[in-house]
């Protein structure tokens, strides 16, 4: 009875001592999110030239995720850096594209940039 | 059968949404059930201004993938209720001015939902002749524009509307067994209310005649000439200047009859006269296979000859 007792005692201290990761430390800090900038190449598109433009957002955090919309036209692509393509038969004019950021903290931050389409 | 173009809610490239095969057929015998299961697929390429071919635009070609249903009742004699709908297998556009794989586009989903109802204030059937109007309203199954990657899609490749509508139709037939001959001449009004992206498709009037032919059991063939009309888009209520047009297509189709249960018919819709307001993408055809069957009271299955 007594060696059962030691035996079981013995090993539950082994597990307990496996548990515990080596060099444990405190858990890693979130990044902090911020949405920096969102630029395009071009602010003018001038269609008989190059119909699309490049656009850029630059943001900080952790498992970050990139939405897109534009007001007319077309975006391709995704992620932080998409092409933005319109025609001024339906879009001509300033158009407004939208990009909102959004970590995995639910931390979501917008920004508008407009392109101008003439032939 | 004949079928009307499945394929007529359209504006650019990629159609918006089906309307659906029945707008050329009459109502159903009392009690009976009408069931139309098609597939249609579509292209579109070069751009057109006015008739006139013009020069290179953004996109290299457009083209969907569709199946579509209706299931149609008979209420009452002269009265048939209809429920139409479907889903894009994809709709896409292929893109020149941008290097792959970023350069197409593709949606794809249900399309939206029509309900319309049938009456027959003329139904003849010893003069071979009738007369009927139809009304109905679109009810979209989504209000939310889809989104790819974290990317709205353009309206041109969203499976459906996206907006409540409504539509009204007139339909006239007239046979002459003895000659193997019928015709028909279906109208179709379709205007549709903007959806959450702010974007309303211009309303649409189409108007079709055909003639039917049977060759000889169980083979006829039918011939169609349609005229479609459509107004210009507004986008966040601004007229699109590059939308709405007028376009004319013959459209052949032979169908084939099983057993007296079946109907199968094989279309292709030719457009041969394209007027595009502004710069558009032109439609170069589409092709669809219809099934059709017609379940008649008291378990009697036969099916309605064109």
């Amino acid at each position: 009875m007594r060696i059962k007792i030691f035996f079981l005692s013995t090993l539950a201290s082994m597990l307990f001592l496996a548990s515990c990761k080596k060099g444990s430390s405190e858990p890693a800090q979130p990044t902090p999110f911020k949405f920096e900038s969102l630029t395009a190449d071009a602010t003018e598109i001038v269609y008989s030239i190059n119909p699309s433009t490049k656009i850029t957002a630059v943001a900080t955090g952790d498992g970050l995720k990139y939405y897109w919309s534009a007001s007319a036209g077309d975006i391709l692509g995704s992620g932080d850096r998409i092409t933005y393509t319109a025609n001024p038969g339906c879009c001509g004019g300033a158009n407004t594209i939208t990009c909102k950021v959004k970590d995995k903290y639910s931390n979501v931050d917008a920004k508008q940039v407009s392109i101008n389409v003439r032939n | 059968m004949v079928t009307i173009g499945l394929q007529t809610y359209s504006q650019c490239c990629s159609p918006g949404n089906p309307t659906g095969g029945t707008v050329n057929q009459g109502t159903l015998e009392k009690k009976s059930w009408r069931t139309i299961l098609f597939y249609q697929y579509g292209y579109s390429k070069g751009y057109f201004t006015g008739t006139s071919a013009s020069g290179d635009g953004v996109l290299e070609n457009a083209a969907f993938n569709y199946i579509g249903g209706t299931v149609a009742y008979g209420i009452t004699h002269r009265f048939t209720a209809e429920w139409s709908g479907g889903y894009f297998i994809n709709r896409k556009q292929l893109y020149k001015v941008i290097p792959p794989p970023d350069n197409k586009l593709s949606g794809n989903g249900i399309s939206d939902f029509v309900v319309q109802g049938k009456y027959s204030w003329i139904k003849s059937k010893a003069k071979q002749f009738e007369l009927t109007t139809g009304a109905g309203v679109q009810i979209p199954l989504r209000s939310k524009p889809q989104e790819k990657n974290g990317v709205i899609l353009p309206q041109d490749v969203q499976p459906a509307s996206n907006a409540f509508g409504f539509t009204a139709s007139l339909f006239l037939y007239k046979g002459y067994i003895q000659k193997k001959t019928h015709l028909f001449f279906a109208s179709q009004f379709l205007s549709a209310g903007k959806n959450d992206l702010n974007y309303k498709y211009g309303d649409a009037w189409i108007n079709s005649f055909f003639v039917s032919y049977n060759i000889k059991y169980p083979w006829s063939i039918i011939m169609q000439v349609r005229n479609e009309l459509r107004g210009k888009d507004h986008r966040n209520g601004q007229l699109i200047n590059a939308s709405g047009s007028e376009l004319l297509y013959l459209s052949p189709q032979v169908n084939y009859n099983f057993q007296q249960q079946l109907d199968v018919s094989i279309l292709f819709d030719w457009p041969v006269y394209k007027y595009y307001n502004g710069t558009q993408l032109g439609k170069q055809y589409n092709i669809a296979v219809i099934v059709n069957r017609v379940f008649r009271q008291k378990s009697k299955i036969t099916n309605a000859q064109a």
